[in-house]
């Protein structure tokens, strides 16, 4: 099955921290993969390297085996882990800005999703709560026909009526060709949605398996598995 | 991209610039319709104090304006690019150099509004002052004593071409000290592990001694002589030391973007 993220031997760190250690990694496309770790596992340093924001200490890593670059920047949609758009902007002129800059952008589902949640393109992102400005990223994001998705910590700081939300709206707008890596730790809201997972710990990959093969072959749920392995001694 | 990427951070900096240089052109034209009108119905006397101080005032804020819009535009490639903002703007499918252009374009563009704001807004108070003061004995010698300078200025640029190499100079001082900023920030930002903003600073005073360090060692070297400002060979060469200074720290800051870029 071809590779739509591909990395060998990559390494991190920071000074004399190491935050990614030697992790060779194949995701298939067309899955949706959790990137899974307790805090510090490493999990944003490895989704921000992949996105072209940091660049890696040692090692390789390819996007649609190509590496990260101009070129692949359009073919990846990126959620961070915070806000990131200025707080005097307007929600349609954040939509002009995706519109411009990424050809797979699509207006009109990028408008549905605001609608749904009653968001006014007129409001300033200053006006919208922290909730309401993560949800117009992730209608953002997700209003993409991008290849790959990289989506760190979506679900983290938000109510449980949030998460649902923000896990059916990735849902519903998976493409058969597109692949998802979502980093959490909330395993149990993610665990259905999951194809794969992939376990870092301190910086390693501890467990890269499908979840059909976690619950058939272990007889155990990713979350289940996630405390095994997690456990604190 | 580079043509997208300009009109949205020209569209990012305007709504933080518009209002600063709208309030230049206001107290412009407010102070000197103000002063003309307390003249004109005769309460001189009474509020002389008030025009005299927003007449000041005024024209102090005219030109304070030119280094705040700067000032602005170094702070909107700082938040665009190396905070939160930067995880936008780096996911963004363009270049390292067009990022650092989109700024530096616009950047100049703001500086030169500015600029015509200022000069517009003092332009339009002169303008009413002559009319309110036309026939002050004490205005109209101040007025004598400028145009005697402003002629002087102007005799003297026209000697050798002098006012294109000065055009030229502040052209390439303007460059070199864009990207010299710009540098310094992305020195600051990305070594500091906190403090990112004072660190910022200190490199960009640490860079500007270097710059002059430099400058004035290249000139001393080449002429024999510490460089005279009005000179028109020191000139020449300030302007060229200017092009490579922007050159290198233009090459060092796609460097560090490219590869310590850590946000």
């Amino acid at each position: 099955m071809d590779s739509i993220l591909t990395c060998n031997n990559l390494s991190k760190s920071y000074g004399f921290m190491l935050a990614l250690s030697s992790v060779n990694l194949a995701i298939p496309k067309g899955r949706v993969v959790g990137l899974l770790g307790p805090n510090g596992s490493g999990k944003t340093t490895f989704i921000k390297i992949a996105a072209g924001l940091l660049t890696p200490s040692a090692g390789n890593i390819f996007v649609d085996s190509k590496p990260v670059s101009v070129d692949t920047k359009r073919i990846v949609s990126y959620l961070p882990d915070r806000t990131y758009f200025s707080k005097s902007i307007r929600v349609k002129e954040c939509l002009e800005l995706f519109a411009d800059f990424y050809q797979d952008f699509d207006m009109e589902r990028a408008m549905q999703l605001l609608k749904d949640h009653q968001i006014s393109t007129d409001a300033k992102m200053k006006q919208l709560s922290k909730g309401m400005q993560e949800k117009v990223q992730l209608a953002l994001v997700m209003s993409r026909r991008a290849k790959l998705y990289l989506l760190d910590e979506p679900i983290g700081g938000v109510d449980p009526a949030a998460r649902d939300y923000i896990l059916h709206t990735i849902v519903a707008n998976i493409h058969p060709e597109s692949t998802i890596l979502i980093s959490t730790h909330l395993i149990a809201d993610v665990e259905n949605i999951l194809d794969d997972v992939i376990f870092l710990k301190s910086g390693s990959i501890v467990l890269h398996d499908s979840v059909d093969n976690i619950r058939n072959q272990r007889n155990s749920s990713v979350d289940a598995l996630f405390r095994e392995v997690f456990a604190y001694a | 991209m580079l043509k997208k990427l300009i009109k949205h951070d020209f569209l990012a900096q305007k709504r933080i610039l518009q209002p600063i240089l709208l309030s230049v052109l206001i107290a412009g034209i407010g102070s000197g319709l103000l002063t003309f009108i307390i003249h004109n119905i005769g309460l001189s006397d009474r509020l002389g104090w008030l025009y005299f101080f927003l007449v000041i005032l005024s024209a102090y804020y005219c030109f304070l304006s030119i280094a705040v819009t700067a000032i602005c535009t170094y702070v909107y490639y700082y938040k665009n690019l190396m905070t939160d903002e930067g995880y936008l703007s780096h996911t963004l499918p363009v270049t390292a150099t067009q990022q650092i252009c989109s700024k530096f374009v616009t950047s100049l563009i703001w500086q030169l509004i500015s600029v015509i704001c200022a000069v517009a807004s003092y332009a339009v108070m002169s303008l009413l002052l002559t009319l309110t003061f036309g026939s002050n004995d004490q205005f109209i010698y101040f007025s004598k004593i400028l145009q005697k300078i402003f002629f002087n200025i102007s005799v003297y640029l026209t000697i050798d071409m002098r006012w294109f190499w000065l055009v030229l100079l502040t052209i390439t001082d303007s460059f070199a000290t864009v990207f010299m900023v710009y540098l310094a920030i992305s020195i600051g930002t990305i070594s500091a592990l906190k403090h990112k903003v004072l660190a910022s600073i200190a490199f960009v005073f640490a860079l500007n001694v270097a710059r002059v360090v430099v400058t004035q060692t290249f000139l001393a070297f080449f002429e024999g002589i510490l460089a005279n400002n009005m000179d028109l060979e020191t000139m020449i060469v300030t302007s060229f030391l200017n092009i490579v200074i922007a050159i290198v720290c233009f090459v060092f800051t796609k460097s560090l973007m490219e590869k310590k870029l850590n946000i």
